[in-house]
């Protein structure tokens, strides 16, 4: 292979080097950029003859320094991110030490591998689906460097490279359904970094939900099997906080390790949800779950606890009761917990509480009691509310009176339980936007919502959403409509404007569609869609069975049609094509053509030899010749020698022809001997054209 | 070209077996195309698996994107390769006669059907490997080779390997190609050999007439030989600076030579023989003279010309061969 021209090598090598590196520019360190553009520029350098090639040991000693940055960096190595860095580093290394086209080549598919590597870290849409765009300028740049000096112009191999791949893409499509899926790691995954966690955590202070009040984040997405409820009865639960510390409430043991007793009082409702990672180990399900389809997941009371921290989108099914008696008893340690307070604190909040729980007997009255006061005392709903002070919930209830979400649950659950009513609060999400392009729910953190719940004898745990005593918009309408004044003014623009709201919402229904189909194609999927599309086993045996046959059926298709086309065959002209036929006939039949006999002198030959095939031999000929060398042949002349060639059956003719028994008519060798074969030769030499034969 | 084992004995035998001398063009079909990944395909392999353990590992779906396109191309590019030799057509073209000790030059002309051009195709000839530039669509391409000749004799073309990676490089496909392609190789002329016996007799070149600058027979010059006569030599082409040369003259009254293997009988070897009259028969050429050929097995009547020079050189190409078996 002859060099191409080296600055066009170089542009290439460079060209496969940036569409490579692009996926990591955002996650990997600037050090790592840095260090691949430096080594560029030194292929540059080393290109222009500015520079000489690094020697074997300074090489070693630049591989050894990145291994200690990238372990320095990480802590490790093997990691997926410090994985990047490393290939990023040691492609860098090779761009120095390139020497022949094997090299060039490495370095094409070191980049092949560093793209690839990307999509660990990013594979929602838009980058996703760009990064993998890159494939065909690299293999572009691969034909090129392939080919060398005699090779394509670059717009050639782009359209090779073009064909190519998009001849590949259904082969990508089987592999991809069909490539049995795995539910665990083939070795445990070490993380480089925690994931950012953002989202609810696991306890509720003052300000923590409002945090969150601004966020266009997506928590989890939720599709319906039967139809959805209305947005009012959209509480998702998370997590139930049980004690409060003056200051924050928390579950510092669990409360219940089995499901809490559940009576359904009406028909279930089954949803899917697919929650986006949030680095924390609750599964959020709409109000009471009952039923939840996903093994490493348990219910205890009722809410869902992974065994480990979500860290990649999850898909689960589940099923919920909106209307329910929640335990009917309530066990004595548990009723402890729901009225336990601090020994101190809060002296108004608790005064006024008990002034309830002496005038008022039932404990609901009591509950109706504190929704009133937030009613009627001109309390401001906010995600900007003013610091409190030690005696927080004092201070909120008698002094500020502006608070979010879990300001009011706070303080009412306070209230309750100084008024000697059992009470739990619950963090989770309320509302959610409704997708009508995708049919589904959009659930965001800024749904992020905190309320109540009493225990009341006759009917279990009860929700009280205190918040909707205050903004019953915040639960019609979602936060967002409750807090229009608050947002700022992309947000509100974003929500107000029905074109931007649009194509928010057709934005979402593709992603989740891309969330759906290519990156949440997981194992359950596999068998679900294998399933559907008719498949009975998806053992990963008979799928890899499938899936190979199918690869090298559609694959020799391909390939059958590229080397199958027009020019390809033998002949283009319907009359060699039949002559051809005839010929490997009479050959089969031992009759093989000889070197230099024209058709003439073969068929007369052959009908010479084989008495049988005299009469037919004869017509074909004289057709034959007739559409050959005539000038203006007549129309019918070509289907006629196709029709005769159709019942020349050489071999079958002879074997007939010896057993007379078979065909009494059949004219006697000896008659037929006699005869010379009728060649209209003549004619034919007489026509100008042939002589050019 | 492939490894060691398709150049293993019986390979080669069963190759030759397969793919015997054909006259006239060469169709390069699927039956004469062969295919084998490379190198550097079983390092992509390498990769693709690599890259599809971390994909497993990850369960990183894009990642399989990226390992099942880039398979599906890979695979894919065998047929690309196989179909890059498909449908060539190769016309071989005889070389014109060389002396031994020089190449032979012959050439094949290769035209394809397609309407885009074919790259990256490569021409094997006794273990030489050729880069052919792109053959363009609709035309044919001359691709003129070199066979080295360093004995007299027949020289047919050996089997050629035509061979491409293109376009990934993944896999190799070559067919074997053996064009009944062949030509005359003439004796290696001796540096120098001595006049034939009798000519000097007769009055030959050494005895030849002193024609002057202003004869009506002059001719030319010629660069001078060794052994040339002093009195030929163009003095004053030699004054100006432009060389020694040597007066040629179209003698009427040239002396006949009478080139003799027996002449040369004290000579050991055949082949030393034939070199010696291989150079008398183009010194005589040269000078104009008439010359026969005596063989021992054959001769060649007196004669003068390019024509005749050619025969006689044919014979001594050809002396002591076998003649070419029957077709």
């Amino acid at each position: 292979m002859k060099a191409a021209r080296p600055g066009r090598t170089l542009a290439l090598l460079l060209g496969c080097v940036a569409i490579a590196y692009l996926p990591h520019l955002a996650h990997l360190p600037l050090w790592v950029g840095v260090a691949l553009a430096s080594c560029a520029a030194g292929l540059i350098a080393i290109t222009g003859g500015r520079m000489a090639a690094p020697g074997r040991w300074l090489r070693l000693g630049l591989a050894l320094t990145g291994l200690a940055a990238v372990a320095a960096q990480y802590g490790r190595i093997n990691g997926a991110d410090s994985g990047s860095a490393l290939l990023a580093l040691m492609l860098g290394l090779k761009l120095l030490e390139i020497r022949t086209g094997r090299d060039r080549i490495l370095v094409v598919y070191l980049c092949f591998f560093l793209l690839g590597s990307g999509f660990l870290h990013d594979q929602a849409l838009p980058g996703g689906a760009l990064a993998l765009l890159g494939l065909l300028p690299l293999t572009a740049a691969w034909i090129l460097l392939q080919a060398g000096a005699d090779g394509p112009s670059p717009a050639m191999a782009l359209r090779t490279a073009a064909v190519l791949l998009a001849q590949a893409l259904p082969l990508m499509l089987i592999l991809f359904l069909l490539f049995p899926r795995l539910s665990g790691p083939l070795w445990s995954i070490p993380r480089d970094t925690g994931t950012t966690r953002f989202g609810l955590s696991d306890h509720m202070a003052p300000g923590a939900i409002a945090a969150l009040g601004q966020s266009g984040a997506v928590a989890f997405r939720v599709r319906f099997f039967g139809p959805t409820p209305p947005p009012a009865s959209r509480y998702w639960r998370a997590l139930v906080l049980w004690d409060y510390d003056g200051q924050t409430w928390r579950t510092r043991q669990p409360a219940e390790t089995n499901p809490t007793p559940l009576t359904p009082l009406g028909a279930p409702l089954s949803y899917e949800i697919t929650l986006e990672p949030q680095g924390q180990p609750w599964l959020p399900l709409l109000d009471v779950p009952a039923r939840l389809e996903r093994t490493q997941a348990r219910l205890t009371g009722r809410e869902a606890i992974e065994g480990k921290p979500v860290e990649e989108r999850l898909r689960y099914e589940a099923s919920s009761y909106l209307n329910y008696r929640l335990a009917a008893e309530l066990d004595p340690g548990l009723r402890g917990r729901a009225l336990a307070l601090p020994e101190k604190g809060n002296p108004a909040a608790r005064a006024l509480a008990e002034q309830w729980q002496a005038r008022l007997a039932n404990p609901a009255e009591r509950s109706r009691a504190a929704l009133t006061l937030f009613r009627q005392a001109p309390f401001y709903y906010t995600l900007d509310p003013p610091p409190l002070g030690p005696n927080g919930i004092d201070d909120f209830l008698f002094n500020t009176q502006r608070g979010f979400c879990e300001h009011y649950a706070g303080a009412f659950v306070f209230l309750m339980r100084a008024a000697g009513v059992p009470a739990r609060v619950v963090t989770g999400y309320q509302g959610g936007e409704t997708n009508p392009l995708g049919d589904y729910l959009i659930v965001r953190q800024a749904d992020a919502h905190a309320w109540a719940e009493i225990w009341l004898a006759d009917r279990g745990w009860v929700r009280i959403d205190p918040t909707a005593a205050v903004a019953p918009e915040r639960i019609e309408d979602g936060a967002a409509a409750a807090l229009a004044g608050e947002l700022s003014a992309p947000v509100r623009l974003l929500r107000e404007s029905q074109t931007l709201q649009r194509l928010r919402l057709s934005w979402d229904a593709v992603n989740y569609r891309w969330n759906d189909w290519v990156l949440g194609y997981g194992p359950e999927k596999q068998r679900t869609t294998l399933t559907q599309l008719g498949f009975e086993s998806v053992e990963p045996g008979r799928l890899m069975g499938w899936m190979t046959l199918i690869t090298v059926g559609v694959g020799a298709m391909v390939g059958l049609w590229m080397g199958r086309r027009r020019d390809y065959r033998r002949e283009d002209d319907p009359v060699a094509a039949g002559f051809g036929r005839l010929t490997r006939r009479l050959s089969r039949a031992g009759y093989p053509v000889r070197p230099g006999e024209g058709p003439r002198d073969y068929l007369a030959r052959c009908a010479a030899a084989e008495p049988a095939w005299h009469i037919p031999l004869g017509e074909l000929c004289e057709q034959y010749l007739a559409l050959r060398y005539s000038l203006e042949p007549a129309p019918q002349a070509l289907p006629r020698f196709k029709r005769t060639l159709r019942r020349f059956h050489p071999r079958w003719l002879r074997l007939r022809g010896r057993m007379p028994l078979l065909h009494p008519h059949a004219p006697s060798v000896d008659a037929l001997a006699t005869n010379a074969l009728v060649i209209p030769g003549d004619a034919a030499r007489t026509t100008p054209r042939a002589a050019s034969d | 070209m492939p490894g060691a084992v398709m150049r293993h004995a019986w390979v080669l035998r069963w190759v030759n077996r397969r793919h015997p001398p054909v006259t006239g063009p060469i169709r390069v079909e699927r039956n004469r195309i062969y295919i084998l990944p490379t190198r550097q395909g079983w390092g992509f392999a390498v990769l693709l698996g690599i890259m599809l353990l971390a994909a497993l590992n990850y369960g990183n779906s894009l990642l399989f994107v990226v390992c099942f396109w880039m398979g599906g191309a890979a695979f894919l590019a065998m047929y690309h390769t196989h179909r890059n030799l498909l449908g060539l057509v190769l016309t071989g073209q005889d070389a014109a006669p060389v002396f031994a000790g020089n190449p032979a030059m012959f050439s094949l002309h290769l035209s394809h059907p397609d309407t885009l051009p074919r790259y990256g195709l490569r021409l094997h000839h006794d273990a030489q490997t050729m880069a052919l530039a792109a053959l363009p669509a609709g035309a044919e391409t001359p691709v003129p080779f070199a066979i080295p000749a360093p004995r007299r004799g027949r020289l047919a073309v050996p089997r050629l390997g035509l061979s491409t990676t293109y376009p990934l490089g993944l896999f190799e496909a070559w067919t074997w190609i053996h064009p009944a392609l062949e030509t005359l190789v003439y004796p290696h002329p001796a540096r120098q050999a001595p006049l034939p016996r009798g000519t000097a007799a007769q009055g030959g070149v050494g005895a030849a007439s002193d024609h002057g600058e202003g004869s009506e027979d002059y001719r030319g010059l010629r660069s001078y030989r060794a052994g040339d006569g002093a009195h030929h030599i163009a003095w004053r082409t030699l004054a100006r600076e432009r060389g020694l040369m040597v007066k040629q003259f179209s003698e009427t009254d040239q002396p006949e030579w009478q080139l003799d293997w027996t002449q040369f009988a004290h000579e050991a070897e055949a082949e030393r023989i034939l070199s010696l009259l291989c150079r008398q028969a183009l010194e005589a050429h040269d000078c104009g003279a008439p010359f026969a050929l005596r063989l021992p097995d054959r001769q060649l009547p007196l004669g003068v010309g390019e024509r005749h020079l050619q025969q006689a050189l044919r014979q001594l190409a050809l002396f002591g061969l076998p003649a070419r078996a029957a077709p």
